[in-house]
């Protein structure tokens, strides 16, 4: 049975950083849905959430309760959609705002998007990061997420291979 | 001494392999320490797949070439290698089929050089997947050939081909090619009797004769094409100066265009088809022989026989105009977007006489090169009739008329665009549209949604708005057309010049500001 909009819901995050939401907020969560579906009685107790920390959630709420009452995918057209959602990289406003954040933000929202399974904050980072590698080289690219060249002299000779541009076709 | 020596290198060797090994373990290391590289591969693949959009091979290889991790991902990643486009170097397309796996394949190669031709096997084994292809030569002088590739090979996915300079050969598809629909021949050859039937082809385009020849084979292929919708040709007809010998029935064509063609060429044509659907038909002619025109009669007289349903858009533009003699055509009172380039008064008077556009609803009319004598034209007779009219781009001159006719309480207009090229650098345009005191005060009642222009005055579209919005008409749309580039410097200069009419509001500089 469906329960009342306005009914609270208390979560807890790894660092013990405890939220008190609206259940029409946290249900953008598919996760967070379905254990509150499950859960027939009304229970006092927090719902654990292991895998994200308190700063994370607090941005991934902020996110929630800016969309709450938007149309959640439903399964039958999450998969038609998956196609044109991948064919733009184009983010609104309001969230090109709210994801403007450092990198190690950035990384954990779309982890806790991913685990919290909030398909369209996922999408909002993907996009961004895809976004931040557009166009660049791939030395840009390593500077830009602090990794090195690992190849190997062999791998390196078949990659330079693999570039050598239209100019000997 | 020489065994002692080789032996320390040996050694020294062995230990630099052994650094080299752990150095590299130390860099893979440093880089699963990375931000980044906490998220999961499926994410990366999702972020991979997302960046693709629009940058295709050239992210595909750059992707590939930032680390192991990331080039292991990348190199999994069947999408990311499915879009064969020119940043590829043809010789790793085999590298490239491999990677995108069963995945449909896109080609996009229009410009081929010569010496890759043999490149080109490899694509033609891969048929069976291929969704979309657009291959051509590097120019117009040289036919790209299939020799040495089998392409007689079903291309039961295949939705899209576009050929370039193409000598197509006789035997090609395996007789299979279900779903293409749409095909544009640029300047191929084509042996059309042996094509395979194309059921559910919609889009014909051909560019250049060599793709109708001989025509007849093609006119006939045309009925192996039953959901055969549109066919549009460019400098093609000269095919259809030998003589056809038989007609050709389309049954479902509803959209003809003939661009850059001669008047004698279409009209060639239309005399062999029969087309009981077409709607939408457009002539884009080359006029360099004046004594064609005359041709265009017959080509238009056909308009009506060929066709069983009203044509309802027609487009007409020619370098040299028509000279009035397209207006000749019976029966056009279906139609409901007319497009017109008028070259003389003897065609806006014959127009005025010949034309009725009941239930025209959207109407564009150039009178670029014409001199129009307001006095004498009963122009807007042509609009009294016209109770739907939606849609009025008028170009040049026209104001008096648009003035009377817009001051008839019974037009519907919801959508002006006037504009002139005469004044350019002048007031004076702007000053006979917007400033006309009649047209202006029509403008504003009759509260039409969008207002464009074409070189006009700073200083009048200012006026124009601040008396528009002193009524409290916003307005939706404003398209300023200009012959110089707008710089900043001229929307600033605009801005001003609004700025300074104090009493508008703040909310019309923000609407301004959203129009520029």
């Amino acid at each position: 049975m469906a329960a009342p909009a306005t009914q609270q819901i208390k979560i807890r995050c790894n660092d013990e950083k405890e939220f008190t939401v609206d259940r029409d907020v946290l249900e953008r969560s598919v996760l967070i849905k379905n254990m509150l579906e499950d859960v027939t009685e009304q229970q006092d107790a927090p719902i654990p959430l292991p895998n994200v920390s308190g700063p994370v959630m607090a941005k991934v709420l902020e996110y929630c309760t800016h969309h709450r009452g938007e149309p959640l995918p439903s399964a039958d057209t999450e998969q038609s959609q998956d196609e044109t959602r991948k064919r733009t990289t184009d983010i609104s406003e309001w969230d090109q705002k709210f994801i403007t954040v450092d990198q190690e933000m950035l990384f954990e929202i779309i982890l806790a998007a991913n685990y919290l399974d909030i398909k369209s904050l996922l999408d909002v980072g993907c996009k961004t990061v895809a976004n931040m590698i557009k166009g660049k080289t791939p030395e840009e690219i390593r500077k830009l997420f602090n990794i090195v060249n690992d190849f190997t002299p062999e791998e390196e000779a078949q990659i330079k291979k693999e570039n050598e541009w239209a100019e000997d076709r | 001494m020489d065994t002692n020596h080789k032996r320390i290198r040996q050694q020294i060797d062995e230990e630099i392999a052994i650094l080299e090994q752990r150095l590299f373990a130390l860099r893979a290391q440093r880089n699963h320490l990375a931000p980044i590289s906490r998220l999961p591969v499926e994410i990366m693949s999702n972020i991979f797949l997302f960046a693709h959009q629009g940058m295709w091979s050239k992210l595909s290889l750059a992707l590939s070439s930032v680390s192991r991790d990331w080039r292991e991902i990348a190199v999994d990643l069947p999408d990311l290698w499915s879009r064969v486009d020119s940043d590829l170097k043809l010789k790793h397309i085999p590298e490239y089929m491999i990677r995108s796996g069963t995945k449909p394949l896109d080609i996009d190669l229009p410009s081929i050089p010569f010496t890759s031709y043999t490149s080109l096997s490899a694509i033609a084994q891969q048929l069976p997947r291929i969704r979309t292809m657009h291959i051509g030569g590097a120019n117009d002088s040289e036919w790209v050939s299939f020799s040495g590739a089998d392409w007689n090979i079903a291309a039961p996915i295949l939705e899209r081909l576009e050929l370039r300079c193409f000598d197509i050969p006789k035997f090609i598809f395996s007789g299979r090619v279900p779903c293409l629909r749409h095909l544009t021949l640029q300047k191929c050859r084509i042996h059309w009797n042996s094509l395979p039937t194309l059921p559910q082809l919609t889009d014909l385009h051909l560019t250049r004769p060599e793709a109708l020849v001989p025509v007849d084979e093609f006119l006939n292929q045309l009925r192996l094409m039953p959901c055969l919708d549109s066919i549009s040709t460019t400098l093609a007809l000269t095919a259809a100066r030998t003589p056809i010998q038989l007609s050709h029935q389309l049954p479902h064509l509803t959209v003809l265009y003939a661009e850059e063609e001669t008047c004698a060429d279409v009209a060639q044509m239309l005399q062999s088809l029969i087309l009981p659907e077409v709607v939408h038909f457009g002539l884009r002619l080359d006029q360099r022989n004046p004594q064609d025109q005359l041709s265009i009669i017959t080509a238009l007289q056909h308009c009506s026989p060929i066709s069983t349903s009203p044509i309802t858009s027609l487009i007409m533009k020619a370098r040299k105009g028509f000279s009035g003699y397209i207006l000749e055509c019976e029966d056009i009172s279906a139609l409901l977007q007319f497009q017109y380039s008028f070259s003389s008064m003897h065609d806006v008077h014959s127009m005025c006489t010949h034309f009725n556009l009941q239930k025209i609803r959207e109407l564009r009319l150039d009178f670029s090169n014409v001199v129009l004598d307001h006095q004498n034209t009963p122009f807007w007779s042509l609009f009294q009739e016209s109770s739907d009219l939606r849609k009025l781009v008028v170009r040049n001159e026209a104001f008096t008329i648009l003035a009377r006719y817009l001051d008839d309480e019974s037009t519907k207009i919801l959508n002006l665009m006037a504009s002139s090229s005469n004044h350019v650098d002048t007031e004076d345009c702007v000053v006979d549209m917007v400033s006309f005191p009649l047209l202006r005060e029509l403008l504003i009642r009759r509260g039409a949604r969008s207002l464009g222009m074409h070189t006009p005055s700073l200083n009048s579209i200012a006026r124009y708005l601040e008396l528009r919005y002193r009524n409290g008409m916003r307005l939706e749309s404003l398209v300023v057309c200009s012959t110089q580039p707008v710089s900043d410097q001229l929307k600033a200069e605009f801005k001003a010049v609004v700025g300074r009419f104090q009493r508008l509001t703040q909310d019309v500089k923000d609407d301004i500001d959203d129009l520029l």
